[in-house]
């Protein structure tokens, strides 16, 4: 399994770690016992297991969420998908950011669906 | 009763057997036997302790049933007393090794393939028990042999729907749901049919009218997979070609990739960063026709332009 320091991708996601989270946060609830860390429209999300030591947090932004993993394990990221499958990522416990791809349209741009 | 402590050599020789046969079942298509599923409910009705039911009607896909089933709903529905009543409770005859050994492949490995069957993974996992001397799980029987006859099904207080099976399901070598001259899945009655391209669902005219879908029509589909299983249908080859793609800049990382000008039909040139992702398939993502390097392009796509030494990530997958 992979793993890294500062910065990484799957698929569409990508994950930095930052050095403290931003005001005014809010929680991101898990479903059913995952943390979606990217939605997909076809349900081939990118996941973390919930568990008490990770924590996901929004600010209303379409692009960027935010995740906290305490203790000493690190969370796993995981890709909902059983073929073309991206590998799972082992993201180290740390304050990061979520950062989702985006694409150019002629208003501006949107975020990249799949 | 004695618990099932250990799988002998024999038994773990049958998983894969026991997976196989479930795997057959579960991507049947075979036309619905209707009168081994008729017997087949009615023994599953006899052990969920309820009088056999005086109608069966059989339909030819899954909308075709959905409509009926609305239509003729008047019984209950007895599907939770035909599971709780029928269902098999092996936890506490089984060890933990052995549950794990024949639920990774049984249950797991069907239920990962198939698309018809759906109950094929757990009754086939039901069924490795019963065949080793878990008496409760041979309970499970009448339903593994509904399974074997007839698709989808729903019981009712004295009537039951059963539902044929798909008579085509296509996949590529990789399992995955793909068909490149007509549908992927089929229902008899033809009212359900689903065109796939490696495993993403695409459009019924871009395989039944190819010369329909162009390279515009490809570049500008709104979602990233169906994006990319349009330009495979065209060929990329085909659709750089046809829209004279230039190469603006290209990156020695694949990933990062390769910053092109292609020239749309009727709205002009634009920018496209084409990747080939970790899983190796090729994407082509639009992006501002100010962009000068493919580097420039693939931070810009995570709003990190302007952050261009900080952006590489160390691993992508």
């Amino acid at each position: 399994m992979k793993t890294f320091k500062v910065c990484a991708a799957q698929g569409d996601l990508m994950i930095r770690r930052i050095e403290k989270l931003p005001d005014e946060l809010s929680i991101v609830p898990a479903e059913n016992g995952k943390l979606i860390l990217a939605h997909s429209e076809t349900g081939h999300n990118h996941i973390v297991l919930e568990r008490p030591e990770v924590s996901q947090y929004s600010f209303g932004d379409l692009l960027r969420s935010f995740l906290v993993v305490t203790g000493d394990e690190p969370a796993l990221l995981e890709h909902e998908r059983s073929f073309d499958t991206h590998e799972t990522i082992a993201i180290p416990p740390g304050i990061y950011e979520l950062r989702r791809q985006r694409e150019h349209t002629p208003e501006g741009w949107r975020r990249a669906a799949d | 009763m004695k618990k099932l402590e250990k799988l002998t050599d024999a038994q773990l020789a049958r998983l894969p057997q026991i997976r196989d046969e479930w795997l057959a079942i579960g991507l049947s298509t075979e036309p619905l036997n209707f009168e081994a599923a008729k017997s087949a409910v009615v023994k599953i009705y006899a052990a969920a302790g309820l009088e056999p039911p005086k109608w069966f009607f059989r339909f030819q896909s899954p909308i075709a049933a959905a409509i009926a089933a609305a239509m003729l709903k008047t019984g209950d529905q007895v599907r939770d007393q035909v599971r709780d009543q029928v269902g098999a409770q092996v936890w506490d005859q089984v060890r933990d090794q052995v549950w794990d050994q024949v639920r990774d492949q049984v249950w797991d490995q069907v239920g990962a393939q198939v698309y018809g069957a759906h109950d094929a993974n757990w009754l086939g996992f039901y069924s490795a028990f019963a065949e080793f001397g878990i008496t409760d799980a041979a309970r499970l029987e009448p339903l593994g042999e509904l399974a074997k006859h007839c698709g989808w099904w729903a019981p009712y207080e004295g009537m039951v729907i059963l539902q044929d099976r798909p008579s085509v399901l296509r996949f590529d070598d990789q399992k995955r749901l793909h068909c490149e001259d007509g549908p992927a899945i089929r229902y008899p009655d033809g009212l359900v049919e689903v065109f796939a391209w490696h495993g993403t669902r695409i459009p019924r005219e871009w395989i039944e009218d190819k010369k329909s879908l162009t390279g515009k029509i490809a570049l500008s589909i709104e979602n990233v997979e169906q994006r990319r299983a349009a330009c495979e249908i065209i060929g990329w080859a085909n659709i750089l070609e046809q829209l004279k793609a230039k190469t603006i800049d290209k990156h020695e990382n694949p990933e990062i990739g390769e910053l092109i000008e292609v020239n749309l039909p009727d709205s002009g040139k634009e920018r496209f960063l084409c990747v080939m992702c970790a899983t190796k398939r090729r994407f082509a993502i639009p992006v501002p026709p100010n962009m000068k390097t493919a580097l420039q392009a693939s931070a810009w796509t995570y709003c990190m332009e302007d952050a261009l030494n900080d952006y590489l990530p160390e691993v992508r997958t």
